[in-house]
């Protein structure tokens, strides 16, 4: 039987291109599935992350 | 081969005291079944097996038992644990501990690890999976149960969860790009453009600098200081500062605005609450209104119609009847309780969205808005400081609400005065601006400033929102990758696996459901545009039907559920032949049940099985079949010990036991007993017509004349004597058969032990020629094209074959 890891190092080798991707996506998935909240956690702390860095585009010069 | 020797369990779920599950008899390998009223304990073994396997219980988690309310109350979590001894050259054992200090990791001793690569796939099946694959009529569910019986359980969970995150991300990028695009339009609104980039903005921002003599500048970055400079020339001119903060109420206002009343709803509202309340007992009587229902829809399947499903009782009378008038008498009651649920939603809804509308235009900063608006913001505290309470009121259950009175709070009345204030306050807003505005220098530099702070503000938010969009969506994209290639390969599993074991699916239905020559072909249809949808199809008569579910009867499609569980347990865990049913077969007809015992005996003859059941037929079925099968009775359950358990005896060894012990009246009852079963069962594959008893009692003789008669002709050959006549003329001759036949029931008959021996031996002759072994059943009459066939099941036993014959000539 093929087991989860297993078809996931699959997957990584046959897109290469969505290695970094899965690779973090990894740390969410268990035996008991995807973690969707902590996962969820992420995502928003990413989205966060990323209005800080255009907030600072904005501000840098003007605060000079 | 990995094979059990015996799996202890101890301190688990029901079972206290340590409970040994032999799987070896006279130095054989073998399997075990055992036997026991509902709650006896036996599904706790089924559990235990479960956890040891995966650290956790599904159904049970499913209905909130926690992992620590696993080991038995008394043993406080320690020492609970399941055991398995092998015979195997190199795993002796494999035991879980539970663990107090972490309940989700069990203490694991033995040979684990090499235990569990050998038992992979899911080798246990509860009468209530089986439920689900029948009575679920979500085609996901059907979907979950193939996958997890084919090995796929974890990629399926995996996703499960994984089509949740997505379409919550999903939700979440389209609420981003709706504010992105928002932002856009009200930028294009400005500059009257169709482009919304950094230069076009600082292009607009510099015209209007230019306007004003103030620096124009190069980056966006720069914006803040134009913005500044513009709000400095705004300051010293008051009229165009008052303006502009008119301007920006009126644009809060009209966002603020309609609002509708609440007082009619809380009035309506008030008066089904004190309707109901009057019919407070009835209320109390709505939550077995949801039983009733779902006791109606289940009721028909059941086949005993008159044991009520929700309390067990037996009823006297039309239960279902019964349950339906009851569920009727509380319909208009129900009906108006819903209402009272609707009309209580809608209103903590309304109540919900006002709150918001006051929080977006409550935090006022200009004096002269506050000034002229003082009684309008002085009503919005108003209703925000009871507001809240009115919402937690709503969120109540109606049971836990003693009285209801939101109508009269000032909250209603102050929500009715600001609707009515509506046009007034629109006006007196829009003739400030008007008034304000007469003098054009002063409506352009405050046009030009509400321009700047809207493209500044705008423009922030679009470039913020494109960054997250972009971010969102990649994640968005490759999870929807992921997720698709997932959802390929569990698909493709699915069909390629059936396709592998579709022979035997197909083999075991048609020895369940005996050999229906007008259905065949099961396939399996993955629902094309749905991630979790699979449906049957079957050959009806060379056609095929989809879904197959809609035409088969439920008791085929328990068939199929168990074929499919049986088949995949046939191809998987190839080193470790073991498989449990757990109840499996209440789901099926009492006639069907002896039918799970003969396709075990030829198919499964080389797998070790336990069998646990509550059926007492069933229960004497497989004894008699399998004798040489570890069998036990959990008798009576208590919560200081566990279950009572002892081992049991079938009807031919207690026959046997009773003669040895000098017991003939025993002996004999239990004997009558046993031939009234097998001879009805003879009856049955023989087709043999008996006389109709308008009293319903029969004798014995009204069984074994006819079947005796029936064998006779069917297996008569000219000039020949078939074994079986010499044998039942043995078995009739003399009168104590005869006496016994009529008597057997009446203690006060006498027989000597000898006389029930000798019945007793000589009916073991006759059931040694017309009983296989290899299949366990009776041989059966049937006619195909005009010839005759007195054989069992598999054909072993086949009474018309010369070797049962001797010349007489």
């Amino acid at each position: 039987m093929t087991e989860l890891k297993d078809w996931i190092a699959e997957f990584k080798t046959e897109k290469p291109e969505l290695n970094d991707f899965v690779t973090k996506l990894e740390g969410f998935i268990s035996d008991t599935g995807f973690n969707t909240a902590k996962f969820e956690k992420a995502v928003e702390t990413g989205l966060q992350k990323k209005e800080e860095e255009v907030k600072k585009t904005f501000t840098t010069d003007a605060e000079n | 081969m990995l094979k059990i020797k015996k799996i202890t369990i101890e301190n688990f779920r029901g079972l206290r005291l340590p409970v040994t599950i032999d799987f070896v008899k006279n130095n054989k390998s073998t399997s075990a079944l055992i036997y026991g009223r509902n709650g006896t304990g036996k599904s706790s073994i089924v559990d235990a097996w479960e956890w040891l396997h995966n650290f956790y219980i599904k159904n049970l988690n499913r209905d909130g038992v926690l992992l620590t309310d696993l080991p038995h109350k008394a043993s406080g979590g320690i020492n609970s644990y399941i055991s398995v001894d092998f015979q195997h050259t190199s795993i002796n054992s494999a035991t879980a501990t539970f663990n107090p200090k972490k309940i989700t990791t069990p203490t694991i001793t033995g040979e684990y690890n090499e235990f569990k690569a050998l038992s992979t796939y899911p080798n246990y099946l509860r009468y209530t999976d089986l439920n689900d694959f029948i009575c679920n009529k979500r085609q996901a569910a059907r979907y979950e149960y193939i996958a997890k019986y084919f090995g796929l359980e974890k990629f399926s969970l995996l996703q499960d969860t994984l089509q949740t995150t997505l379409n919550k991300q999903t939700i979440n990028l389209q609420n981003l790009q709706a504010a992105f695009v928002t932002s856009r339009n009200t930028i294009n609104a400005i500059t009257g453009l169709t482009i919304v980039d950094e230069a076009t903005v600082v292009k607009f921002i510099n015209t209007i600098a230019g306007k004003h003599k103030i620096t124009a500048i190069t980056t966006f970055k720069e914006a803040e200081i134009v913005k500044t400079a513009l709000q400095k020339i705004v300051q010293k001119n008051p009229v165009t500062k008052e303006l502009i903060e008119w301007q920006a109420f009126q644009k809060r206002q009209n966002q603020f605005y309609p609002i509708t009343t609440a007082k009619a709803n809380c009035i309506g509202l008030e008066k089904l609450f004190a309707d109901l309340k009057q019919n407070e007992e009835s209320i109390k009587q709505l939550i077995l209104s949801s039983l009733y229902e779902q006791s109606i829809e289940v009721m028909p399947k059941l086949e005993d119609k008159s044991k009520c499903p929700v309390c067990d009782e037996t009823f006297n009378g039309d239960l279902l009847q019964h349950i339906t008038a009851k569920h009727n008498s509380l319909s208009a009651l129900n009906k108006k309780k819903t209402e009272f649920d609707a009309k209580k939603s809608l209103l903590e809804k309304q109540f919900e969205g006002i709150s918001r509308k006051i929080a977006a235009i409550e935090a006022e900063s200009s004096s002269v808005v506050l000034a002229a608006f003082q009684t309008f913001f002085d009503d919005l505290t108003t209703i925000n400081s009871t507001l809240p309470t009115l919402i937690a009121t709503l969120k109540k259950q109606l049971k836990d609400l003693v009285t209801l009175t939101i109508s009269s709070d000032t909250a209603i009345a102050k929500i009715d005065t600001i609707i009515s204030n509506e046009t007034a306050s629109k006006k007196l807003v829009a003739d400030k601006i008007a008034a304000l505005s007469k003098d054009e220098t002063t409506k352009t530099l405050a046009q030009d400033y509400t321009n700047i702070s809207n493209i500044v503000d705008n423009f922030k938010s679009h470039s913020i929102n494109k960054e997250k969009v972009a971010y969102l969506k990649s994640i968005t994209d490759n999870l929807q990758i992921f997720f698709n290639s997932l959802t390929t390969y569990i698909q493709t599993e699915i069909q390629n696996t059936f396709t592998a074991i579709s022979a035997d699916v197909v083999d075991y239905f048609n020895v369940l459901e005996n050999s229906n020559p007008d259905i065949k072909n099961p396939a399996l249809k993955l629902i094309t545009g749905k991630d979790k949808a699979v449906e049957l199809e079957i050959e009806f008569v060379s056609e095929k039907i989809t879904p197959a579910f809609k035409f088969l009867s439920e008791s085929q499609v328990n068939s199929f559920g168990l074929a499919f569980f049986l088949a995949a347990v046939k191809r998987f865990n190839k080193d470790f032949k073991f498989f449990i049913l757990d109840d499996v077969v209440n789901s099926f007809d009492s006639f069907k049940r002896p039918r799970v015992a003969q396709l075990i005996a030829s198919r499964f003859s080389d797998f070790q099985v336990l069998m646990v059941t509550h059926d007492q037929i069933f229960f004497d079925t497989v004894q008699r079949n399998f004798s040489e099968w570890q069998r036990y009775k959990f008798t009576a359950w208590d919560y200081a010990t566990g279950p009572k358990c002892k081992p049991s005896k079938n009807y031919l060894e207690e026959i046997q036991s009773y003669i040895d012990d000098d017991k003939p009246v025993t002996a004999g009852q239990t004997l009558g007993k046993y031939l009234e079963w097998i001879l009805g069962i003879l009856c049955e594959n023989t087709k043999t017509p008996i006389p109709y008893r308008v009293e319903n009692v029969y004798t014995l003789s009204d069984y074994y004349n006819p079947i005796a008669k029936r064998f006779r002709e069917k297996l008569k050959l000219p000039n020949t004597q078939h074994k079986l006549f010499r044998l039942l003329d043995e078995f009739e001759t003399g009168t104590i058969f005869r006496n016994y036949c009529v008597h057997w029931k009446n203690e006060a008959n006498q027989f000597t032990t000898e006389e029930i021996d000798a019945i007793f031996e000589k009916w073991i002759e006759i059931e040694q020629i017309i009983f296989c072994t290899s299949c366990k059943s009776f041989v059966h009459y049937k006619n195909i094209s005009s010839t005759n066939y007195v054989r069992c099941d598999c054909g072993t036993v086949n009474l018309l074959d010369q070797t049962h014959y001797t010349s007489t000539r």
